[in-house]
């Protein structure tokens, strides 16, 4: 009785075989095709090169500096004047201008949406930015007084960039719901108080 | 005749799944684990290559460093200036603090069940934390080891989170230097972040804050891109 079913009793295991082989090649395939993995690696490569690019240009000129430092004093001494400068600036303890843009609010903004748009301003790029009365700071921490209306923020930076990274679909103003922005040739943001 | 069916039936199915795993390709086939993998190198590579510059980075401030002092002894009239670039140096975070301060831990949910967006840490409760802190005076601020300083971006794309454009994963450490009661009261303050601890309360999200007698804020080692604004003169 064995002997007779014994065709049948092989072609179902080489069936069964085959179906799990199958169902076992598709599931590896989509788990690593699924489309969120590759949008995200996508967008995680775009970050790291741009982080490699300002990585580099940090390194020529800390290597410019090092070439400045090793040659005369006088020329040091000026290298160094200038290094206090860029440092000034980070710190926001002296005034700039420079390029930029400025947006206002005519309704106020609360503590999460200052902190976003701040976030955003420096994730663009913004190299020195002004709320109202204030330069803000790494040290910064946002409160809700500081988001009264009427509010402009003055932002210094490549103004068509952070123009159109600031207003685009899906970009902050969009998030906050409101705010216009005007490109300018020159903002100048004083130094913090 | 049964039998004859059965073995019929089974017989194309067999042919199928044959035919299935030995497809023969299409004139434009496209492997779609192929541009995973190869993102997934050129992402490797590019890590790499930044852990590379970030070294070369720190190697450079290091012997500009060395320099300076040489200037310093060689030049009295040097002086004001090297002193007034370290101590700028120091505000902007590019040297390293040790000092009093708070440890707060922040980690997804480790309850039982499927992650939901509110048991998970996100990059806007990272920023919260780290406003809180600044307006409770913080000197100085890490995530993950990544020091914030003035161009600082906290974001997250999908499931991970960028700082300063590294990315970090959760457990998430926030260490300040600073005052601790004040620092730690302020963070504890359900006012100061109450969605935050609505979370912890209703879903898990791990939040703990210790006062710490010595906190080590790492030195930023990024980079700090200014080419627009200059100094009003």
């Amino acid at each position: 009785m064995i002997s007779s079913r014994f065709p049948v009793i092989a072609i179902a295991l080489v069936t069964g075989f085959l179906l799990a082989t199958q169902i076992s090649a598709y599931r590896r395939i989509s788990l690593i095709t699924q489309g969120d993995n590759v949008k995200i690696l996508a967008v995680e490569t775009s970050e790291l090169i741009k982080n490699i690019d300002n990585l580099e240009k940090e390194k020529q000129i800390l290597d410019e500096q090092h070439q400045k430092l090793t040659t005369s004093n006088a020329q040091s001494q000026e290298s160094i004047a200038r290094d206090i400068d860029r440092l000034k600036i980070i710190s926001g303890e002296i005034e700039v201008a420079g390029e930029g843009i400025e947006i206002k609010f005519e309704k106020s903004l609360d503590v999460s949406e200052m902190i976003d748009l701040t976030n955003a301003l420096r994730n663009i790029g913004a190299e020195a930015i002004y709320f109202n009365e204030r330069r803000i700071i790494a040290s910064s921490g946002f409160l809700s007084q500081l988001g009264q209306s009427p509010l402009k923020v003055s932002v210094i930076g490549k103004k068509e960039l952070i123009g159109q990274a600031v207003s685009r679909r899906g970009g902050i103003l969009e998030q906050i719901g409101h705010g216009s922005i005007s490109e300018q040739s020159t903002i100048i943001i004083p130094m913090v108080k | 005749m049964k039998s004859t069916l059965s073995l019929l039936i089974i017989g194309l199915i067999i042919g199928l799944l044959i035919t299935a795993q030995f497809k023969t390709p299409r004139q434009r086939i496209l492997n779609p684990v192929e541009p995973f993998s190869s993102l997934s190198s050129t992402r490797e590579d590019l890590i790499a290559k930044v852990t590379v510059l970030k070294d070369a980075l720190k190697s450079r401030r290091s012997e500009n460093d060395a320099l300076q002092t040489q200037l310093k002894q060689n030049k009295k009239s040097a002086e004001g200036l090297v002193e007034q670039f370290n101590e700028l140096k120091q505000k902007v975070g590019l040297t390293e603090l040790v000092s009093r301060g708070v440890v707060v831990s922040l980690a997804d949910s480790s309850l039982a069940g499927e992650l939901s967006i509110d048991s998970i840490v996100h990059a806007a409760d990272l920023r919260d934390i780290v406003n809180t802190l600044w307006n409770a005076g913080a000197q100085a601020i890490s995530i993950n080891d990544e020091r914030m300083v003035a161009n600082t971006s906290i974001d997250s794309i999908v499931n991970i989170v960028l700082v300063n454009n590294t990315r970090i994963t959760s457990p998430f450490v926030v260490k300040a230097v600073g005052d601790p009661k004040i620092l730690a009261e302020s963070v504890e303050s359900t006012n100061n972040l109450n969605d935050l601890y609505r979370r912890k309360k209703n879903f898990g999200v791990i939040l703990n804050v210790e006062k710490a007698k010595e906190v080590t804020i790492p030195a930023f080692t990024g980079s700090f891109d200014i080419n627009f604004a200059k100094v009003q003169l």
